[in-house]
C-alpha cells in the first residue's frame, strides 16, 4: 500500500491519532511513522489540533502512592519488600542467604583479586541450547552478558533482560545483544532487587528496549539466577 | 496546581531537565500534569487499576524519551498527552472485553446540548477551551457525540456505532467529518 498520497496519508494519520485505526493497520502505520517524515508531520498536526479535546477531560487526582511506583520502576527508589505471606518464608530465607552471600562475597572480594568472580550467574537456554551466559558482578557493579550461541534479534527489535519479582513488576537490567557480549551497569536499586531475584527473563522489545519500563513484547526465555 | 498555572514554557523546561537526568524535575512535572493525564487515562480505560498501570508506563516513557522531545514535536502537553492516549488505547484494545464490560459511562445524548459532561464544564477555563467549545458547538449533535466517544473514550468505530445505535458507515462519516471541521475551526 502507498502511504505517501496526501489525502490517504492524512486520513490514516487522523485515524491513528484518534485511535480508530486498529490492529494490523495501526501497527503498519506505526512502522511507516518511524521512516516517513511526511507521515510524522501529518500525525503531529492532528495531535496538535485535537489536544484541546484531551485538555477538556476532567482532571482526576491519581492515588498518593502512584509517583512512588514510577520512581521504583525507574530504579530511583528500591522496590518495597513484598509482604510476607504464609508461604513466603522461602523467598525471605533466600533473600537472607543472598545477603549473607553478598556480605561474605564482599569480604572475599575485598582482597581485590585481579579478576573479580561473578557473584550471580544464569544461563539462558532456548530449549536445550544455551544462548546467553549472564554474570552479575557486585563489586564492580556490572552485568556481563556473553552469547554462547548467537541469536541475532530482528532488525526492528532488541532483547531486554529482566528480574522477575514475586508480587511486583519486573525490573529491567537493560538491553542485551543477540551476538557478542554486552556490559550493562548495575545500579544500587537494581542490586537491591537482584538480591531478591530468583528468576531472570528475556523479552523481545522494540529496538532500543521497552518504551514503557515494563516488558511489552513476548517473554522468550526465563532462567534461574544462581549464586556462583 | 493545574496545567494552566505552569504553562507550556514551564513544562518544556522540566522536560529538558528530565532529559539531563534531573529526578526532581520529573517529580515537578508529575505534580503539574498527573491529574490531567490520569483523567485522560481513566476516561479511556474506565478501570482504576488499568489507569494506574498506564500512568506508571506513561511517566516512565516520558522520562526515558525526554531527550527526544523537541519543540518541533509539538507543545509539551500535546506530546505528553499523546503518549498517554496511545498507551491507553493499546491497553484498551488488548483487554477489550473487560474494559467494555466495566464501562459505566452511559450517556447517549438526544438533545442539542453539550451532552458530554466534561465538555459542558470547560467553558471559561481559558482561551483555548473557549475556542474549543465554540468549535464543538459548530458540529452536529451526532458528529459531536461520535467524536467524543472515539477521541475521549477511546472507542473504535464499531463500539461508537453500538453505543449510538447507528450504522457503522454513518458513524465513520460522523467521526471523519466531525474531526475535519474541528481541525479546521481550531486552526482558524
Amino acid at each position: 500500500m502507498r502511504y505517501d498520497k496526501g489525502q490517504l496519508l492524512d486520513a490514516l494519520a487522523r485515524e491513528y491519532v484518534v485511535g480508530t485505526l486498529k490492529g494490523r493497520a495501526r501497527a503498519r502505520f506505526g512502522r511507516v511513522l518511524s521512516s516517513s517524515l511526511v507521515a510524522r508531520r501529518a500525525v503531529l498536526a492532528w495531535e496538535r489540533d485535537l489536544a484541546p479535546l484531551a485538555r477538556a477531560v476532567k482532571p482526576v487526582e491519581p492515588p498518593p502512592d502512584a509517583f512512588e511506583r514510577i520512581e521504583t520502576a525507574l530504579g530511583m527508589r528500591a522496590a518495597r519488600p513484598t509482604p510476607t505471606r504464609a508461604v513466603g518464608i522461602w523467598p525471605a530465607l533466600a533473600a537472607g542467604l543472598a545477603l549473607v552471600a553478598l556480605i561474605f562475597g564482599g569480604l572475599y572480594f575485598g582482597q581485590r583479586p585481579t579478576a573479580e568472580q561473578a557473584t550471580y550467574v544464569a544461563v539462558v537456554n532456548d530449549a536445550s541450547t544455551p544462548v546467553w551466559l549472564i554474570q552479575a558482578y557486585v563489586e564492580t557493579r556490572a552485568i556481563k552478558t556473553s552469547t554462547i550461541n548467537p541469536r541475532p534479534a530482528p532488525p526492528t527489535n532488541s532483547y531486554e533482560l529482566w528480574m522477575l519479582q514475586d508480587g511486583a513488576n519486573p525490573v529491567s537490567l537493560g538491553v542485551i545483544a543477540g551476538t557478542g557480549a554486552t556490559d550493562n551497569p548495575l545500579s544500587d536499586a537494581q542490586l537491591a532487587v537482584l538480591m531478591q531475584t530468583m528468576t531472570l527473563a528475556v523479552s523481545l522489545e522494540p529496538a532500543g528496549g521497552s518504551p514503557t519500563g515494563l516488558p511489552t513484547g513476548p517473554v522468550l526465555f526465563t532462567a534461574p539466577l544462581l549464586r556462583s | 496546581m493545574t496545567l494552566d498555572d505552569t504553562g507550556q514554557a514551564g513544562l518544556e523546561q522540566l522536560l529538558h531537565a528530565c532529559a539531563s537526568g534531573d529526578s526532581a524535575a520529573l517529580k515537578q512535572l508529575y505534580r503539574n500534569t498527573a491529574a490531567q493525564l490520569f483523567g485522560v487515562l481513566r476516561r479511556i480505560l474506565v478501570r482504576d487499576d488499568l489507569a494506574q498501570d498506564a500512568l506508571q508506563d506513561v511517566y516512565v516513557s516520558i522520562w526515558r524519551n525526554a531527550k527526544d522531545y523537541r519543540a518541533s514535536r509539538g507543545a509539551p502537553f500535546t506530546w505528553m498527552v499523546s503518549i498517554a492516549r496511545y498507551r491507553a488505547i493499546d491497553i484498551k484494545r488488548s483487554r477489550r472485553r473487560e474494559v467494555q464490560y466495566a464501562d459505566p459511562i452511559d450517556y447517549v445524548p438526544e438533545s442539542d446540548e453539550l451532552a458530554d459532561p466534561d465538555l459542558s464544564s470547560i467553558a471559561g477555563r481559558d482561551a483555548d477551551a473557549k475556542r474549543l467549545k465554540e468549535c464543538i458547538e459548530q458540529l452536529t449533535v451526532q458528529q459531536r457525540n461520535a467524536v467524543c466517544l472515539a477521541y475521549m473514550n477511546g472507542l473504535t468505530h464499531e463500539e461508537v456505532a453500538g453505543r449510538l445505535d447507528a450504522p457503522l458507515g454513518t458513524v465513520k462519516s460522523w467521526v471523519r467529518r466531525g474531526l475535519e471541521s474541528l481541525k479546521g475551526c481550531i486552526q482558524r
